[in-house]
């Protein structure tokens, strides 16, 4: 088994010179798509700086350059972050960014660790029904998250922990496992066996060989594997909805609450300035690591 | 350090915090009242409670009771609840309060003598079980409003309609001014104007009859019938491109003047009160739609969920009580539009609509249980599935629907 | 990897047969615990009428159980070792309940004894299993989480929804076996058709479309073009979005009061049309657009990624060959990316199956009933007032998905070359 080599850079002679009509031809095409892709995310950012007449009476696509007074452009930010209300809580979604935080950095941390772990037993340290357990995980990883939905709200509420923090980490520990393991799986199992083998024959044990050895070998994949996970996890919404509780709702979930609540007026702009708040985290951190990003699903999907 | 020391110093720190907590207790609250109208007037609720030394954790969840109950009930089912929440009266807690997880009231309402100064006793009942009182209602709202703009009207030179029928031979006219005649919300809104229909043509008795008695001959019958042909009238009348997800959007075109009307609960007389417009001036509010002047007896319950901490138990029975003083009742009930729990509170202040309200309130022939009082949830959402299928599908006909609404009313499980 | 494995610690000295009669009833003793102790666990079943008594019960049992069944016929040092893990599973379930309520609270104290007891069932079945549980027993412990996962959430949970997809549990989940009346009206409710028909045109669509136009699009970037970073970035961040984020801005596009609609008519064009999110036949193309400007970036990355992989051989041969590069990529390059294609597929398919929170954010199901899918219905139900119809629908998700999944996991993970 080779590493898995997602070969990114393109190989080959060095590019045509331009203007020749299949480039043409290419570069429209992709041009255009572009175009295509990048609108919506120009609407929502145009949209968040316009006063609410402005939307109104304005076209979609044209953003608005002059402000009466007393109208700033970044008000609509402003009450996205700080003031919109659901209910009486008028703390805007502030406070939900750092539920968010809160919900998604041990569930990342959890979630890795155990699918490291667990993915190294399974390729390295194989025992009788180590496949069965794995085949079942795969196809867990398929099944619908709503077949398993409440059963796992009675789990959590014997446990004693529903409508809590703790919950969510779960949740997400166990609906993450899967992928995870899978991708940890195969790494490992890309790696030269002798090297195991070695550390094995100078007595080295199962965490010795994974702390000393194995993860520092596997941070390529573990930098995916974190990637996937922050950005799935803040993504989510169906388990914050159901597990996390009021007081710990993630931003997917509070986004969802500011479209559904109005006082009176609709806040178009408001509602458009919350989105791309919401959005910004997995954007910001796509954008940083794009590179690793487009490896890691690349090899977690085509290795399997 | 012994042992023994150690375990002293425990406990000594354990029951310090058992006694703060018995002064004062954070009570989180939840309830799906997250409109203007509605925010105002729970608002009052919070300050009551906050000032009777407890602290409101507001646990607003936005969307509509659809949203909400699910939530609520799987976080008392969860184990991890809060400390009240609203809920609507009727047979939503029933299981609930089975596997005892609700709080028993019922030595609070004896003392307060519940049973004689909050009226009409059908809300009290909705929160009886076994002869035990589980939750206080708070307000009576009915379902059976219909909400017009009068400036509407006025610019379109027509006269303001008095009932359902003006409105629908009113509506080509405003459909050529460019005016959508009935503003409507996708949803159990659609539920709501079948259900006023229902009362309003079929008539309060025969809707009682259907829904509680389950009498399938009236359901397929003539009087159901028509019920089902206004409705399609209705569906003509509604611009589908301009349906809203909430009801307080559909509430907020007729504002506006961008729809001449609503049909909506009396809690929508709250939005027109934050739009600061008068009754009978702004804008008319017409009980039974204008048809037969009838409500029926919805509104909003508390449940207080079992929970451990002797302070929050104490902060519960407190709340409970607050909630149905005189001040709190007129405050709240004020702002929200409906109509308050108690029949000794001073009502001057309330505006022509809920006077309205508590005039047929005192008939009380014209005054009937809500549908929630009578069918099962399941039941009631499946209704609701199907009116909202058949309001936005024209191709279904009247006939149709009317069977399928018969088959849910069968296969309804008794109360 | 299986010779660290084959040394056995306590094998016996008895005579074979007698062997597997024994190992045949400490199967069957360990597997029956483990049902008991997972029904506990989940359900409070059947031990919750046994009061005060329930722990003691459980610990007392185990102990004895396991010492007459299993510990006789095993060496010393192995005696010793599962004596001592038997004791303090007891020994644990004891703490923890005589704490309950103590310091610690009483779902804390109940969770631990019912985990650690357990823990020595799994345990036991591992000493019947694996013959050797103090073998590698670092590793087995790793493992544990993953089983407990595999055990309890995917396989636990999913027979439980099965089983009370057959009860009449409305709000509180009682079981009360009412055979396939759930079924029957699952299948007969209209809302229930609409949801299927949707699902299926979303997967139809949102599958064939994000192949294709992500092979496309892979087929142009493979182009040796300049700036590929900067597509790449482009078409794939919406799938970096949340897809209630993508919902949203969606339905702001194609609202006509406010979108697309009445900009393109304020431009000029004042015939235009498109109302689609406010009709009820075209609604479900709105989800599958928003879905699919969400989805094709990632199936273009991986197509690209395929693409990448075909050796440059096979290009210089086909170009000797004189054969046009429309039809290499159909007729050798395609067929050379079968396992990706497949795998792209699979993944799509999955994730499409599944769409909830994109129709949440976009259409909320309407107008009307008209975009309601599967797992919306399953949602509504489980927490409105019919569990059991809930469930019903989520076991007919899980049926079918199961049908299409298990042979191709089968084919791909566990026989394929995937797994050493």
């Amino acid at each position: 088994m080779s590493s898995p080599s997602t070969n990114i850079e393109p190989t080959g002679p060095r590019p045509h010179p331009w203007l020749e009509w299949d480039r043409v031809v290419v570069y429209a095409f992709l041009t255009l798509t572009a175009l295509y892709f990048l609108a919506p995310l120009y609407i929502v950012i145009i949209t968040s700086f316009k006063d609410l007449d402005h939307i109104r009476d304005g076209n979609i696509f044209w953003p608005q350059t002059a402000y009466p007074d007393g109208v700033h452009f970044y008000d609509p930010w402003r009450r996205a972050w700080w003031e919109v209300c659901t209910g009486l809580e008028c703390h805007g979604i502030s406070p939900n960014f750092w539920n968010s935080v809160k919900v998604t950095v041990p569930s990342v941390i959890v979630s890795v660790a155990v699918a490291l772990t667990t993915g190294y037993a399974l390729s390295n340290w194989p025992f009788k029904m180590s496949e069965a357990f794995f085949t079942v995980l795969i196809v867990g990883s398929f099944v619908p998250y709503q077949v398993m939905l409440y059963p796992m709200v009675l789990l959590t509420k014997n446990m004693g922990i529903y409508s809590t923090l703790t919950a969510v980490i779960f949740v997400h520990t166990v609906f993450g496992l899967p992928f995870l393991t899978l991708l940890f799986r195969n790494y490992f199992a890309s790696l030269p066996v002798e090297l195991f083998k070695a550390a094995r024959v100078d007595g080295a044990g199962f965490w010795r060989i994974l702390i000393q050895i194995f993860v520092p070998m596997s941070l390529p994949i573990l930098t995916v594997a974190v990637i996937l996970q922050v950005t799935g996890i803040w993504n989510d919404f169906l388990f914050g909805v159901v597990f996390a509780g009021l007081p710990n709702y993630p931003m997917t979930v509070k986004l969802n609450n500011i479209f559904t609540s109005s006082f009176g007026v609709k806040e178009y702009n408001v509602e458009m300035a919350a989105t791309i708040l919401t959005g910004a985290v997995p954007l910001l951190i796509y954008f940083l690591s794009g590179r690793y990003f487009v490896r890691g699903i690349a090899a977690g999907a085509v290795k399997g | 350090m012994g042992l023994k020391k150690l375990a002293a110093g425990l406990a000594l720190t354990a029951s310090l915090f058992a006694m703060s907590a018995a002064k004062a207790a954070d009570i989180e609250v939840t309830h799906w009242w997250t409109s203007g109208g509605e925010a105002a007037a729970v608002a009052e609720f919070a300050n009551a409670v906050n000032k009777s030394g407890d602290k409101w954790v507001d646990g607003a969840i936005a969307g509509s009771g659809d949203v909400a109950r699910p939530i609520i009930i799987s976080r008392i089912l969860g184990g991890n609840p809060m400390g009240a929440t609203q809920l609507n009266p009727g047979h939503d807690a029933d299981e609930l309060i089975k596997a005892g997880l609700l709080t028993d009231l019922s030595d609070l309402a004896k003392k307060e003598d519940w049973a004689h100064i909050l009226r009409p006793a059908s809300q009290l009942a909705s929160c009886t079980v076994d002869g035990k009182v589980y939750c206080v209602p708070v307000n009576l709202h009915s379902a059976q409003w219909m909400w017009t703009n009068r400036k509407v009207f006025a610019d379109a030179g027509i006269e303001p309609p008095k009932n359902w029928n003006d409105l629908v031979k009113a509506a080509p006219a405003l459909k050529a001014k460019g005016i959508q005649p009935l503003a409507m919300a996708q949803g159990w809104p659609v539920g709501l104007l079948v259900g006023d229909l229902i009362v309003a043509i079929a008539g309060g008795d025969n809707f009682v009859k259907v829904y509680k008695d389950r009498d399938l001959a009236v359901a397929n019958g003539a009087e159901f019938g028509k019920v089902f042909q206004a409705v399609a009238d209705a569906r003509n009348m509604v611009d589908q491109k301009a349906v809203t997800k909430q009801w307080n959007e559909a509430v907020g075109l007729v504002i506006s003047g961008k729809a001449a009307a609503n049909v909506m609960g009396d809690w929508a007389g709250g939005e027109f009160q934050v739009a600061k417009m008068t009754p009978g001036k702004d804008y008319d509010c017409l009980p039974g739609l204008g048809v037969t002047p009838v409500l029926n007896t919805g509104g909003d319950v508390f449940y207080f969920p079992v929970v451990k901490d002797p302070g929050l138990k104490a902060a519960q029975l407190k709340m409970a009580s607050t909630l149905v003083t005189k001040e709190v009742q007129v405050a709240f009930n004020l702002k929200k539009g409906s109509l308050p729990m108690r029949a000794d509170v001073d009502l001057a202040a309330a505006n022509d609509c809920m006077k309205k309200g508590l005039e047929i309130l005192d008939h009380s022939k014209a005054v009937f249980p809500n549908d929630v009082q009578m069918l099962d949830r399941d039941s009631i959402n499946q209704i609701n599935d199907l009116m909202t299928n058949f309001f936005s599908k024209p191709e279904i006909t009247p006939a149709d629907a009317q069977k399928q609404f018969a088959d849910i009313i069968k296969a309804a499980p008794k109360m | 990897m299986t010779t660290f494995d084959t040394a056995l610690v306590g094998a016996s000295s008895q005579p074979p047969h007698f062997q597997q009669f024994s190992n045949l009833v400490r199967y069957g003793v360990a597997g029956l615990m483990a049902v008991i102790g997972a029904l506990a666990l989940i359900f409070d079943f059947p031990f919750a009428q046994l009061g005060v008594f329930q722990p003691m019960m459980y610990a007392l049992g185990l102990v004895v159980v396991c010492l007459v069944i299993d510990v006789p016929f095993r060496k010393l040092n192995y005696q010793l070792g599962m004596i001592g893990v038997y004791l303090f599973g007891a020994a644990a379930a004891w703490v923890a309940w005589y704490s309950g309520g103590n310091w610690l609270s009483q779902d804390a104290a109940d969770f631990i004894w019912k985990v650690t007891a357990l823990f020595s069932f799994l345990f036991t079945i591992a000493a019947g299993v694996w013959n050797a549980p103090f073998k590698n027993f670092a590793a087995k412990t790793a493992a544990i989480p993953m089983m407990y996962i595999v055990l309890f959430a995917f396989i636990g949970c999913s027979l439980w929804t099965v089983l009370y997809s057959t009860s009449d549990a409305r709000i509180y989940p009682l079981y009360t076996y009412v055979g396939l009346k759930q079924y029957y009206r699952l299948f007969g409710a209209e809302i229930w058709h609409i949801a299927v028909k949707n699902v299926l045109i979303y997967i139809a669509l949102s599958t064939t479309g994000a192949m294709v136009a992500g092979f496309l699009l892979a087929v142009f970037m493979d182009q040796k073009i300049r700036l590929e970073g900067l597509f790449r970035t482009i078409y794939l961040y919406p799938f970096a979005l949340s897809f209630i984020v993508t919902g949203h801005v969606w339905a702001w596009i194609f609202s006509p009061e406010y979108g697309l609609e009445k900009s393109v008519r304020q431009l000029g064009w004042t015939t235009f049309s498109f109302d689609w999110i406010a009709n009820n036949d075209m609604a479900i193309y709105c989800v599958i657009i928003a879905g699919l400007w969400q989805g094709t970036g990632l199936v273009m990355a991986l197509m690209l990624a395929g693409l990448r992989g075909i050796d440059e051989e096979v290009w210089k041969a086909a170009r000797v060959d004189g054969i046009p590069k429309w039809r290499t990529y159909i007729s050798i390059v395609i067929p050379m990316m079968r396992p990706v294609l497949i795998t792209t597929l699979v993944f799509v398919a999955a994730g499409a199956f599944r769409v909830y929170d994109i129709v949440v954010a976009l259409t909320d199901g309407g107008p009307g009933i008209s975009t309601t899918v599967p797992s919306q219905y399953v949602y509504k139900y489980l927490f409105s007032g019919n569990i059991g119809q809930g469930l019903a629908a989520a076991t007919t998700m899980l049926v079918v998905s199961a049908v299409i999944l298990i042979p191709w996991v089968y084919v791909e993970f566990v026989k394929g070359k995937q797994i050493r």
